[in-house]
């Protein structure tokens, strides 16, 4: 490999992600624009859970918040998508605040319990408050994202909006993690005690943790509305939080690339098993626990071990 | 670092290149498969098609069909599976739609909106000319905008009014709406049943909170006001509360709107509690995955609403249809089996006389007047209902009873 060598597999990398809606059908790029979102999600949980090792279970319930902020506002007064982006990820921000607040004083079991709490009580929100959230029936008529007069209404498109928003946050992700913040969180997620003595303020880290990855599952929520153009409570109740966190375990917490597989992959996985027909979810059950047991750090792990073991083999070229 | 980076491309590459050939290879599996159903079909009925038209007419005439095959309303969707697929056996034997194969592209929504949404764009990629929904309203509405887009002629099995207010005329219901069966259950408990007293009892989510008002006012129609309206989430578990407060307003029929399991559940407790005022309740107790749950002590004094009972028909054709699906099932068929049985056998019919063309199918589902089916005599107005008749059934035997029936 020459000088420019090590961008080769970014360049293979970058142009299958933008080929990819070309050679296949609306029902991939469907999976491929909801993946795009988890990915999000997971980046934003990786926050609390990968580096803070905060067990939190009202992950969807901002996801719901974002949607719902977005939602409302375009179809109740109209307002373009490049405004209640930004302000689904204020309001989930906002409630991060308010919940993070009093529930980060909590610790393990008890943190879980809490947050599950929240989350339980948003979807019940979502479902009786039937003049603002419109009950069960769910949220209908959500006017398309569009730039200029560039409209974002069929998943081609939409799929690289989704590009451009999972670089900037990914990016951004990337810049906290390797900031004095990041690194506060892995001393939080090591030692809180210690963090705390080397003078770290532990509370406002972790709220400043929690609250961002309320601000990222905004954001996707907000795409998740203009994605489907329709949004109803059920989605965003217990089972989408666990979907989250089983998301990142199976990628591997801690790491941006964990985030991105364990969402790609677990939203392809049921998909693929369908042709299973009764069985495939069984079999999906089957396939995490496996992957749980084998892979205890996620594909992610994985793959860094198969790494080392390569590089054992084979001396790098660099190190000559 | 860059073979890490190089790692993950190879698994991303796979992950992504994976799904494209995918759909080509189901595509290739089909043809051999399919070939000689179609030939012999061709072969044995069809002998004197133009060779011209043989040309264009394509392999087999497929329709999409997702339902909830797993999670909490499985058992539901089995039923509705099982009528599709006797319809379409039924269709097959006969040699087909013009002498084309019927297929069914059966796809599971797990209860979920997200699900349903996947499995609609799957079934859409195998080109499809027309679909079943087994699904419920939010699923349906989380639908109905890819179905207005693909301009997919769409026969709907949820009965909330709002599926078919949402304008799109693409989506057809054929089930009895629920304002059309709370205001017959009134009917029946006041007239049928003399009740002075009504007490209501709903379940706390939109498709029971929507109904109690209609319920309200078509009672104000026989000049009487409910003595009691209570209801409880279907989370819930204990309804003791709410029925000693029916209990203490000493109401005489109590009108019930719920889900199967707080159905089964209230009737439970009812009896604990003493009661044994006389229920009549929506299409739950219709239901036979319900009535295999309950004890002969609780089913006395239940009445449900249900849009047919096919094994209490005296019809020839409908009874033979029973007799079908017990022979394929080893049950006797609820409304759901009967009405994908309906709704596969619609489309059949329709596709018989109009052609494949999508525009032409739908204005062929608007023209269906009095089409006789298993569980309704099928005909569209214009927002796309075709559920007419409801029916109040006596369970109290285990079986359902056919009672009354009310007729719009």
């Amino acid at each position: 490999m020459g000088r420019y060598g090590r961008y080769i597999p970014w360049i293979i990398l970058g142009c299958t992600i933008l080929l990819f809606p070309l050679r296949t059908s609306n029902y991939y790029l469907q999976i491929a624009c909801l993946a795009g979102i988890y990915i999000i999600l997971i980046i934003g949980y990786d926050f609390i859970l990968g580096w803070a090792g905060l067990l939190s279970l009202s992950h969807a319930a901002f996801y719901g918040i974002g949607a719902y902020t977005s939602a409302l506002l375009s179809v109740n007064f109209s307002i373009p998508f490049w405004v209640t982006l930004p302000a689904a990820a204020i309001v989930a921000g906002l409630f991060g605040l308010v919940v993070g607040f009093p529930t980060l004083r909590l610790r393990g079991h008890y943190l879980a319990l809490g947050t599950l709490a929240f989350g339980e009580i948003v979807v019940l929100v979502l479902m009786r408050w039937r003049a603002v959230t419109r009950g069960v029936d769910g949220v209908t008529g959500i006017v398309p994202a569009s730039f200029g007069l560039f409209v974002f209404d069929n998943n081609k498109s939409y799929y690289y909006l989704l590009i451009f928003f999972i670089l900037i946050l990914a990016i951004f992700a990337r810049r906290i993690h390797q900031s004095r913040f990041g690194r506060a969180l892995i001393a939080i997620r090591t030692a809180e005690v210690t963090a705390e003595v080397s003078g770290i303020d532990t509370n406002r880290i972790k709220l400043l943790a929690f609250i961002l990855s309320a601000v990222y599952a905004g954001i996707a929520g907000s795409l998740y509305a203009y994605l489907f153009r329709y949004i109803s409570p059920e989605t965003f109740g217990l089972h989408q939080s666990i979907t989250i966190l089983t998301m990142l375990l199976i990628g591997g917490g801690g790491s941006i690339g964990g985030s991105v597989l364990g969402a790609i992959l677990l939203s392809f996985l049921p998909e693929w098993l369908r042709f299973l027909k009764d069985y495939y979810l069984l079999l999906y059950g089957v396939g995490i626990v496996l992957m749980m047991a084998f892979m205890p750090d996620g594909v992610i792990g994985l793959a860094k071990k198969i790494i080392s073991k390569i590089k054992f083999r084979l001396p790098l070229r660099r190190n000559v | 670092m860059h073979k890490k980076i190089l790692i993950a491309a190879l698994i991303l590459g796979m992950v992504l290149t994976a799904c494209g050939p995918a759909v080509q290879e189901q595509t290739t599996q089909e043809i051999p498969t399919e070939q000689p159903t179609q030939l012999a079909a061709t072969e044995s009925t069809q002998a004197t098609t133009e060779p011209t038209q043989a040309a264009t007419v394509p392999d087999t005439i497929k329709i999409g069909f997702v339902a909830p095959l797993t999670t909490a309303n499985a058992l539901m969707g089995w039923s509705m599976q099982q009528g599709a697929q006797l319809a379409a056996q039924e269709i097959n034997d006969a040699g087909g739609i013009n002498g084309v194969p019927l297929e069914l592209i059966i796809e599971d929504n797990s209860n979920t909106a997200d699900v349903a949404v996947n499995a609609i764009n799957r079934v859409l990629s195998e080109n499809p000319v027309a679909l079943i929904l087994g699904s419920t309203s939010a699923q349906t509405l989380a639908m109905e905008p890819i179905i207005l887009e693909n301009t997919l002629p769409t026969i709907i099995m949820g009965s909330s009014p709002s599926l078919t207010d949402q304008g799109n005329p693409w989506v057809f219901a054929t089930r009895a709406d629920d304002g059309f069966a709370a205001t017959a259950a009134v009917k029946f408990a006041v007239e049928d049943l003399g009740a002075k007293k009504v007490g209501i009892f709903h379940a706390a989510e939109e498709f029971g909170t929507s109904v109690a008002p209609i319920i309200i006012s078509a009672l104000a129609e026989y000049g009487l006001e409910p003595a009691a309206v209570v209801s409880a989430p279907s989370t819930d578990k204990d309804y003791s509360a709410q029925l000693l407060e029916l209990q203490a307003a000493d109401v005489d029929v109590i009108l019930v709107w719920v889900l199967p399991a707080p159905g089964i559940l209230l009737a439970r407790q009812m009896k604990q509690l003493g009661m044994d005022t006389p229920v009549v309740a929506n299409p739950v107790f219709g239901l036979s995955q319900v009535l295999v749950l309950m004890t002969p002590e609780e089913l006395a004094g239940i009445y449900s609403m249900t849009d047919c009972v096919p094994s209490q028909s005296t019809d020839e054709k409908i009874l033979a249809f029973v007799q079908a699906y017990k022979d394929r099932t080893g049950t006797t068929p609820d409304l759901f089996g009967a009405l994908s049985y309906d709704s596969v056998k619609l489309f059949a019919d329709v596709i018989t006389q109009v052609g494949t063309d999508l525009a032409a199918i739908q204005a062929g589902l608007f023209a269906v007047t009095g089409w006789p089916g298993v569980c309704h005599n099928y005909s569209f107005d214009a927002k796309g209902r075709g559920g007419y008749d409801i029916s109040t059934v006596d369970i109290s035997t285990g079986t359902l009873k056919v009672v009354g029936t009310v007729s719009k």
